[in-house]
């Protein structure tokens, strides 16, 4: 199947502005050709943009597909299969929201990939990091304190989508368990977290020869790791032990924000979680002990914004929205373009972000050669980032791998 | 509360023996308010011109596993429960465009899957659900290889070890039905004879003794549910029958006796042609090993002398399929099965009435009458002349509605 997009203003993240007069021809699941001239093909289906934008699918770098609830005990009570049926609407609703690419920092497993890939479910390409890895104790451990330890790794929701692993030796186990199982990349704890009880935020978890053995085995095997951290003294120790991304990385300073960008570390924020769980987690049910862990990580969002500015660091586009609160997954964009001019935004959910996974020229871009994963957007989002919000009404089309999610035209 | 009118239609109230015009069904919220051979007055419902086609209770099928998505069950091991749901929510969507809004799974799927279904994430029919299928050591239910020596680590790594259990005395018994029913069981399956699909049990297999049938039923009566049994020859029949079971499942091998049996008790039998010919015909080709094919051929010879015989003794026999993973499209080809030794009505009346008797929920399914769900179909055409207007995964089927909502509606 060939479709030749015509009529239409293209914004190739690479440039400051959407530009008119161009088409673009997709053959298959990929972009065959980019012209200022008009495109011949005696196959293709054409498609009349109305002068709209025609730009590359988004990249959300740290979501949880299989998180359905705010208060993340209550996942407890889910059994897989009904976790399952959410994680379907969940990812449907991403596609139609625009992501055609989502990175999953910790519970997706090969099982809901392949779901995806063969469509039988809608949603975006999924880079997977299986369960997640920490430390007892640390902000994976989400064991009662009267518990012992599960009896299975899959009874319910809240154990299939992590481990514990203490030492090097077990740390390296778990992440060779999740390469076994398909993961894209390993996903490491090492800081405190929001959404754990008993845990501070500002611990530092894992040893450095426990990050260190994950790191070595990932670039084994040819994966990498990501490392949720909060602290500049997490942050350091996980980028002097050779992980590639840092996950959230709220209260980074300037010193931690240089070694992040003289290592080439990325930085996956993700503002829009903490204002959404301030205005709505109470009522979703999350305890006053994790909100209040919240409200120090939330004052600290525009400082790293302003650091990783300052020291170059690059900053992928995140969401790490929990349960209900998925539906501001796009709240993003509104929240950073408050700082950054949009093109930046937009760079980081496209280009940044195919960085990130690691797709270079593959995704985030329109280009030949690159998967076509585009969006037919009604009007310009450089001009007006609100054009994404709402779960995609101003959206027109939406194709991934050359097939239409949506066609409005 | 809304209101939806449907007029203009032909009624086939399985009760009958012929569709009847001039008929008109009013739905309001989820139940059938008024069904009237005169015009129904509603200023506020919204109004579905049938076009003189039949409009009809949507269908029940009483044996199905929505979570057995490969034909060679083996391959289940393969498939972790992520990827069962999503396969599983699939096979459900198939199952409601052919027009069954209720089925009932015996044996695999959880609460889990009906909780998905019944708020909406998915599109299904109404599940009445087993947990678990029980059954002995080496029987129908034991999905070990014999190269496993122990029981899997879990009961939840892989879709094999999640649909099936296996328990040993009266006593493990009782408690793997106490713990289907704490799961949300609506009845409880167990195995009482050799099966098709498992390789190393033979077909005339007796499977769990006497006393461990009676803990079951005993159990499950005491929870306020009852037990179905897979069982092909007369001597699991009978066994089953007479310690309390309420439904035998495939019976092919059933006799006079046996049947009469049934009959006294007051049991049903859920009959399942479809499965043996389509995977005579086609199992092969999805992997299914030469053992089981040859239990098939046994099982196939014997499946039309089945309603024969049940016939004669006066045992109602629900409408079954059991289709295994991709063979579940042939979903409804046993209507057409049945119509070689069965008329018309007699198939419908096993797919809405009797149906509804063996879920209990008669009056409440299975029919179209005042306080019954809103569970219906319109047909192009009258399926009591042409049965095959229930084929073509419900191209002929322009409404199908559960629950008073649509799932689809190609008359507005």
């Amino acid at each position: 199947m060939s479709f030749l997009f015509k009529n239409l203003s293209l914004l190739d993240p690479r440039w400051k502005e959407a530009r008119g007069g161009y088409e673009v021809l997709t053959e298959g699941d990929v972009i065959k050709e980019v012209s200022a001239k008009p495109i011949k093909s005696k196959t293709a289906k054409v498609i009349d943009c109305g002068r709209r934008t025609v730009m590359p699918g988004l990249i959300d770098c740290h979501v949880h597909t299989h998180h359905s609830e705010v208060y993340i005990n209550r996942m407890e009570a889910v059994p897989l299969t009904l976790m399952m049926a959410r994680s379907a609407g969940r990812l449907k609703r991403m596609l139609d929201r625009g992501f055609t690419t989502v990175r999953d920092a910790g519970g997706a497993d090969w099982g809901t990939r392949t779901a995806v890939e063969s469509g039988l479910i809608p949603g975006p390409r999924l880079f997977i990091s299986c369960r997640s890895i920490g430390p007892t104790g640390g902000h994976n451990d989400r064991n009662r304190r009267t518990d012992v330890g599960p009896p299975c790794l899959c009874c319910n929701g809240m154990v299939f989508i992590r481990c514990i692993a203490d030492g090097p030796d077990e740390v390296r186990k778990a992440a060779r368990e999740q390469m076994r199982q398909g993961a894209d990349q390993v996903k490491l704890m090492v800081s405190g977290g929001v959404a754990s009880p008993y845990d501070p935020l500002e611990s530092v978890q894992f040893s450095i020869e426990e990050i260190t053995a994950a790191v070595e085995e990932a670039h084994a095997f040819g994966r990498y790791v990501l490392t949720h951290a909060y602290t500049p003294e997490a942050i350091t120790r996980a980028v002097n032990c050779g992980v590639r991304t840092i996950e959230h990385g709220n209260l980074v300073d300037a010193p931690t924000a240089r070694l992040m960008a003289k290592k080439g570390v990325y930085m996956i924020p993700n503002l829009v979680t903490y204002d959404a769980m301030k205005r709505r987690a109470k009522e979703l049910g999350m305890p006053d002990s994790m909100l209040e862990k919240n409200d120090e990580v939330l004052k600290y969002g525009f400082s790293e914004l302003e650091h990783c500015r300052t020291a170059g660091v690059k900053m992928a586009y995140g969401s790490d929205l929990l349960g209900a609160l998925e539906d501001e997954q796009t709240g993003e964009f509104r929240i950073r373009g408050e700082v950054m001019p949009a093109i930046d935004v937009i760079r980081s959910a496209t280009l940044i972000g195919a960085e990130v996974v690691r797709q270079e020229g593959k995704l985030g871009v329109i280009e030949p050669g690159a998967f076509a994963d585009m969006l037919v957007v009604d009007g310009d989002p450089l001009k007006d980032l609100g054009l994404f919000q709402d779960g995609g009404p101003n959206l027109t089309a939406i194709l991934k791998a050359g097939k239409f999610h949506k066609n409005a035209l | 509360m809304s209101q939806i009118l449907f007029k203009n239609l032909s009624l086939l109230d399985p009760r009958w023996d012929e569709a009847r015009g001039g008929h008109e069904v009013l739905v309001e919220g989820d139940t059938i308010r008024e069904v009237s051979a005169k015009p129904i007055k509603s200023a506020k419902a919204q109004v579905v011109d049938c076009g003189r086609r039949t409009l009809m209770p949507g269908l029940i099928d009483c044996h199905v596993h929505v979570f057995l998505t490969e034909v060679n069950i083996r391959n289940l091991e393969h498939v972790p429960l992520t990827l069962l749901t999503a396969k599983s929510a699939e096979l459900m969507r198939g199952m409601i465009d052919r027009g069954f809004t209720t089925v009932r799974d015996t044996g695999g799927a959880d609460w889990g899957i009906k909780t998905a279904v019944e708020s909406g994430l998915i599109p299904g029919p109404r599940l009445f659900i087993s947990g678990k299928a029980i059954g002995p050591t080496g029987g129908h239910s034991d999905s070990r290889r014999r190269t496993d020596y122990q029981a899997a680590p879990c009961g939840c790594c892989n879709a094999m070890v999640y649909v099936m259990a296996v328990a040993d005395g009266a006593d493990e018994v009782r408690k793997c039905v106490r713990e289907q029913m704490r799961q949300g069981a609506d009845q409880i399956k167990i195995m009482c004879s050799g099966g098709v699909a498992s390789p190393y049990d033979p077909l005339d297999s007796l499977q769990f003794s006497e006393a461990e049938i009676a803990a079951a039923t005993d159990e499950a009566k005491n929870f306020g549910r009852y037990v179905l049994a897979h069982a092909y020859t007369p001597e699991a029949i009978t066994r089953a029958m007479t310690n309390g079971v309420r439904t035998i499942e495939h019976g092919n091998l059933i006799d006079d006796k046996s049947a009469r049996l049934i009959k006294s008790k007051g049991g049903y039998m859920v009959a399942n042609l479809v499965t043996y010919f389509s995977m005579k015909e086609r199992a092969a080709q999805f992997g299914m090993t030469a053992d089981m094919l040859a239990k098939n051929d046994v099982v196939l010879e014997g499946a039309l002398r089945s309603l024969e015989i049940c016939k004669k003794a006066g045992v109602k026999v629900g409408y079954g399929t059991d289709l295994l993973g991709a063979l579940q499209v042939d979903q409804s080809q046993e209507f057409i099965h049945r119509a070689k030794v069965l008329k018309p009505i007699e198939i419908i009346r096993q797919a809405t009435t009797v149906g509804a008797e063996i879920l209990r929920q008669d009056g409440k399914l299975g029919t179209i009458a005042p306080g019954a769900l809103a569970d219906l179909i319109v047909v192009d055409g009258n399926p009591l002349k042409n049965l095959k207007l229930f084929l073509d995964q419900g191209a002929h089927l322009p409404v199908i509605m559960k629950g008073g909502k649509f799932h689809k509606n190609a008359l507005k």
